[in-house]
């Protein structure tokens, strides 16, 4: 071995990168275990199973195109389309994207919400009286992403602004109703004893 | 602009604390004391960032008639960045060595590269622009509603750590957790049943 690598080797070695038999001294770690870790910390970040949870449930809910709520005496009903992403917080599987109009409602989604998998990210069609919004949301965050607002009216470019901020606003407050339909069903009793089952039963496609 | 067309992103956080009551100077100094301020090209930052205002965004004056619109304070948060690229760096190094190799008939030593490097990073700075993106923010100063029309989570935890401690008020994110009381959130935990083995 020439000069140069022998002193590489020895600052290796001195460094605890090495073992005396010139092998790594590093544990591997099991890519299997590093991407279980990171799916459970990605779950219990912000609690964001809580979110998983409210999205979960809304599925379930929209899924009869009954309103969730009212707001403002006018009735509120959410419609998922498009893209829908599950994550688990364990097992083999731990994301898994559909795509597809229907593709949230259909049995492949239902069976996989049964195997642990809950909704993370979806788009929503949020019909609120004669308004109609469009909106992708994420259960870690509950962010507006890439949003469709309803037509604006005015024409002035200051009036515009108002109105858009006003129908932003408003697309918020929607947001914040939804959910609070969900805190009231999952701080209620009937959470474990009827929603949770039914919620279940829905996922075994029964 | 976000705020005036296109497509809507924005993260949502509710305004939490003692709004004062002039809410006009209230805004206006903290935004004012953590104003934008331009990269020093002398200096070694790569990156700054400070609120502007909206329509201008050089300006930091925040005058009510630039601040306000209607029942919202309409500002923004710019962030420059100013970074030499290192294969740039490394291109005119080499050929800088090659040079002074034909020149001295020996190739430079260390110091004398590592003093050329930094010759040619400050020559290649004091020719760059910084690259500049503008992140708008909107309040609604009756629903205490803060918006941030952005896409990016760490400009987004940015913006919220500056302005809390600016306006000394806390920014709660709109998530399930925020509609909960502390002490009946505390004694929740994930869904068995729902989640499986994860819960």
């Amino acid at each position: 071995m020439g000069s140069r690598k022998a002193a590489q080797a020895e600052a290796r070695f001195l460094r605890g990168e090495t073992g005396v038999d010139g092998a790594s001294g590093k544990e591997e770690l099991d890519p299997s275990e590093v991407e279980q870790a990171k799916a459970r910390e990605a779950l219990l970040r912000g609690r964001t199973w809580l979110g998983r949870e409210c999205l979960t449930w809304l599925l379930w809910k929209s899924e009869s195109t009954e309103p969730i709520t009212r707001v403002d005496g006018l009735p509120l009903s959410a419609i998922f389309h498009g893209r829908l992403v599950l994550r688990a917080g364990a097992g083999d599987v731990t994301e898994l994207s559909v795509k597809g109009v229907t593709s949230p409602y259909s049995p492949l989604v239902r069976s996989a919400l049964n195997k642990g998998l809950l909704v993370h990210g979806a788009r929503l069609q949020l019909d609120h009286g004669e308004q109609q919004y469009d909106v992708g949301v994420d259960a870690e965050t509950f962010d507006v992403k890439g949003a469709k607002l309803p037509a604006l009216i005015q024409e002035e470019e200051g009036e515009r602004i108002t109105e858009r901020l006003e129908l932003a606003g408003r697309l918020s407050h929607l947001l914040d109703a939804l959910v609070r339909a969900f805190v009231a069903e999952r701080t209620s009793r009937t959470w474990d004893s009827k929603t949770v089952p039914a919620l279940k039963e829905w996922m075994a496609g029964r | 602009m976000p705020i005036r067309r296109g497509s809507v992103n924005f993260a949502r956080f509710l305004v939490q604390g003692a709004v004062p009551k002039d809410v006009k100077r209230w805004l206006q100094s903290a935004l004012r004391k953590e104003a934008f301020e331009p990269i020093d090209v002398k200096s070694e930052d790569e990156r700054t960032a400070g609120f502007v205002e909206l329509e201008a965004p050089e300006r930091t004056d925040f005058e009510a008639g630039a601040l306000f619109h209607g029942m919202h304070a309409l500002f923004a948060w710019r962030v420059d960045k100013l970074k030499v690229s290192s294969s740039q760096v490394r291109t005119q190094l080499s050929q800088w060595a090659q040079a002074f190799e034909g020149k001295n008939g020996r190739p430079p030593g260390r110091r004398e590269k590592s003093e050329q490097k930094d010759a040619i990073r400050r020559a290649l700075r004091g020719k760059l622009e910084p690259s500049t993106k503008v992140h708008e923010i909107s309040v609604d100063l009756t629903a205490k509603e803060l918006f941030v029309w952005a896409t990016s989570r760490p400009v987004v935890e940015e913006v919220q750590a500056v302005l809390e401690d600016a306006l000394d008020v806390k920014l709660l994110p709109r998530v399930p957790a925020a509609f909960m009381d502390e002490a009946k959130l505390d004694q929740l935990a994930p869904t068995a049943a729902l989640f499986g083995e994860a819960a």
